[in-house]
């Protein structure tokens, strides 16, 4: 390899350097859950679930995991309670599908749609961006740090 | 295991079962890839024939699984690739099992399992998954991919929550592995035997991987075994490697007759001639080489009872930068056996030493860059070659067969002058035998030399690898990398005599597509 060659090398990475800007997220999100799900709700029990650690509440009832259908969101999520990317976290879990270990999980496209699933489904969890949900048929978690 | 002898196995029923169960159960999923390379070197082949470029470097996966209930699951994927003329693009099972996960402390699968050796053997398969195309080939050997990724057995796993102290996942599983006498293990053993593998039969193996998250984010540490053992049966040729053996055999079936011939023409007595040409064969033969005769080859046994690889592992990973680093250590005891005489000629364990460290970065969402730097030594105490560079210097190693002959039926004919003449002596005969009544004693080797240029870089194989990966949509992923590859010994450098430049550039590049 000659100098042009390095010096075009180095133009190229300083160039995408430059270009990753900090991109901005939603500030956090809040958890949904079935209703009969009581254990507490802490960000190490959120990583085990997420990452497939732990498949079952206290109860013995199969946890159900869902991600949100929103890049925003779930790199907010992903980032701050699995550090990871939401690509990352993508190839986390095709890891799991292509070794035969585990399936992606579900996603859920609207709040609307969430709630339905989520006071419908025995052990269901899933997180969406902060906000204001008024429904007795859920369980709604906020964990602040 | 190919398709006739998978159907008429425990696979038929898992297909089985998962095909009739998306009745009971809305969980089938169905995921796949498939890849396309291109190879390229600067000087010399690596791999496949790539000094000319080869699109002969692809794979195709293909899986099916479903949740059948809370805890048990079925699945398998179908795989087909081709590096060079590795596999040609033959479908196997890559796995195939049922996981029954009873708790989370402990989960039993049955079938066909990928084995986890290292952060990565489990993914060797599935580029899109890494930054690299190649994994480094100081731990993931390419050539001993298609044996070491799975194996057809039982396995346990769990996970063990270790409150403040992080968590471990770990995995044991019993089996064998699967062993093609055209496959890369066949071919590594007929590189260090110089002989034609016929036959493979692995005995169980047995592995264990735990991996341990700390407490610290992004840190994890692990540890791998895996503990082989199998019998190879191979056809063994006229090689320099075994001149001697070659030259008994010889002896054992040419000078019996001379021997007579030149004791008769001075005797005139049949019975003598045969007599003392018989009892000289026998002090000169070992009693163990007297029943092999000099047809070629011969059937020789491999018996590998200890094939063992540790690794040890290590990865941080701090926001898009991910930095691994692993050790490899092999270990391998065999015996070689030509019926109860074993060829081998230092029974010492074979140490081999591999380690590697890279990073990566995630610079954009759709951009990554890679690098990692890889070491491998085939002899860990003989790192570079030494022990080879000092044999070629000498004429035995570079000309073994014509120096054994040369030297060895000079010496032969004078040992028998002196034998026959003490023979005589003691017999109160007047006969002796003279140098020319011996001179026509000559041993007749029927087939080449052999000429093997030994260079210290056949001891290792080094490589700085730099690659880029570009995620162009969740489908499609397009990498680039460079290999500057050091050293020969991860290569089969038996070939042209050995003198296989040490020196090579790889281009590799590949387009996956996966759903």
């Amino acid at each position: 390899m000659n100098n042009k060659f390095f010096i075009t090398l180095c133009m190229l990475i300083l160039f995408f350097l430059l270009s990753c800007t900090q991109c901005l997220y939603a500030d956090d999100v809040i958890f949904i859950m079935h209703k009969q799900v009581k254990d507490p709700i802490k960000p190490s029990i959120i990583k085990k679930i997420y990452l497939g650690k732990v498949s079952r509440w206290n109860d013995n009832q199969r946890v159900r995991f869902y991600t949100f259908d929103s890049d925003d969101t779930t790199e907010t999520f992903t980032k701050k309670y699995l550090s990871k990317s939401k690509r990352q976290f993508n190839k986390y879990w095709k890891r799991q599908v292509f070794t035969g270990k585990g399936n992606i999980p579900k996603s859920i496209k609207s709040v609307e749609e969430a709630i339905k699933i989520v006071s419908k489904t025995k052990g269901a969890i899933v997180y969406l961006p902060e906000q204001k949900i008024d429904n007795e048929t859920i369980r709604i978690v906020s964990i602040t740090n | 295991m190919n398709l006739n002898n998978f159907f008429t196995g425990t696979g038929s029923l898992i297909l089985l079962l998962m095909i009739t169960t998306p009745v009971l159960s809305n969980s089938l999923e169905i995921h796949g890839f498939v890849s396309q390379g291109y190879l390229q070197t600067d000087r010399d082949n690596y791999m496949v024939k790539t000094e000319e470029g080869s699109f002969k470097f692809n794979e195709i996966g293909f899986n099916v699984s479903n949740d059948i209930s809370d805890d048990l699951r079925l699945g398998i994927q179908f795989l087909s690739r081709s590096l060079g003329d590795q596999c040609e693009n033959a479908t196997t099972i890559d796995w195939a099992f049922a996981d029954y996960r009873y708790h989370d402390l402990l989960g039993f699968r049955f079938g066909r399992i990928k084995i986890p050796l290292g952060l990565y053997n489990e993914i060797r398969d599935i580029d899109m998954l890494r930054t690299s195309i190649f994994l480094p080939s100081s731990i993931y050997s390419e050539p001993w991919r298609d044996t070491m990724s799975s194996l057809d057995g039982i396995g346990l796993y769990g996970y063990l929550s270790l409150n403040g102290m992080g968590g471990v996942s770990y995995q044991a599983l019993v089996g064998q592995m699967e062993t093609p006498e055209d496959g890369g293990v066949a071919r590594y053993i007929e590189r260090i035997g110089t002989n034609d593998v016929i036959h493979m039969e692995p005995s169980k193996s047995y592995n264990a991987s735990l991996l341990w998250d700390l407490p610290i984010e992004g840190l994890s540490l692990g540890s791998s075994y895996l503990s082989n053992k199998m019998k190879v049966t191979s056809l063994f040729g006229d090689h320099f490697t075994f001149g001697d053996l070659r030259l008994l055999t010889d002896m054992n079936a040419q000078l019996p007759e001379m021997l007579n011939e030149v004791i008769y023409n001075k005797t005139q007595n049949q019975n003598m001639a045969s007599m003392m040409s018989s009892d000289f064969i026998n002090w000169l033969i070992p009693q163990n080489y007297q029943n092999l005769d000099n047809e070629w080859p011969k059937e020789v046994i491999s018996d590998f009872h200890t094939l063992d690889f540790w690794v040890l592992s290590l990865k941080y990973q701090w926001g898009d930068f991910i930095l691994s680093a692993e050790q490899l250590d092999m270990r391998m005891d065999f015996d070689y056996k030509l019926g109860d005489i074993n060829l081998r000629a230092s029974p010492q364990p074979w140490h081999s030493l591999g380690y590697y460290v890279s990073g990566s970065y995630t610079f954009k969402d759709w951009l990554e860059f890679g690098v990692y730097y890889s070491e491998f030594y085939d002899t860990d105490n003989d790192k570079h070659a030494e022990s080879y560079v000092k044999k070629r210097e000498l004429d035995t190693y570079k000309y073994p067969t014509a120096v054994l002959y040369a030297v060895s039926s000079e010496e032969i004919r004078q040992n028998f002058k002196t034998y026959a003449n003490k023979v005589f002596a003691a017999s109160g005969k007047t006969i002796k035998l003279s140098d020319d009544d011996v001179a026509a004693i000559k041993l007749i080797s029927d087939y080449e030399l052999n000429r093997i240029k030994y260079n210290e870089y056949v001891g290792w194989f080094k490589e700085l690898v730099v690659s880029t990966s570009a995620h162009i949509n969740e489908q499609w992923t397009l990498k680039l990398e460079g290999h500057f590859i050091d050293g020969i010994s991860l290569m089969d450098w038996t070939v042209n005599n050995g003198d296989i430049p040490r020196k090579r550039f790889l281009f590799a590049s590949k387009v996956t597509f996966s759903f």
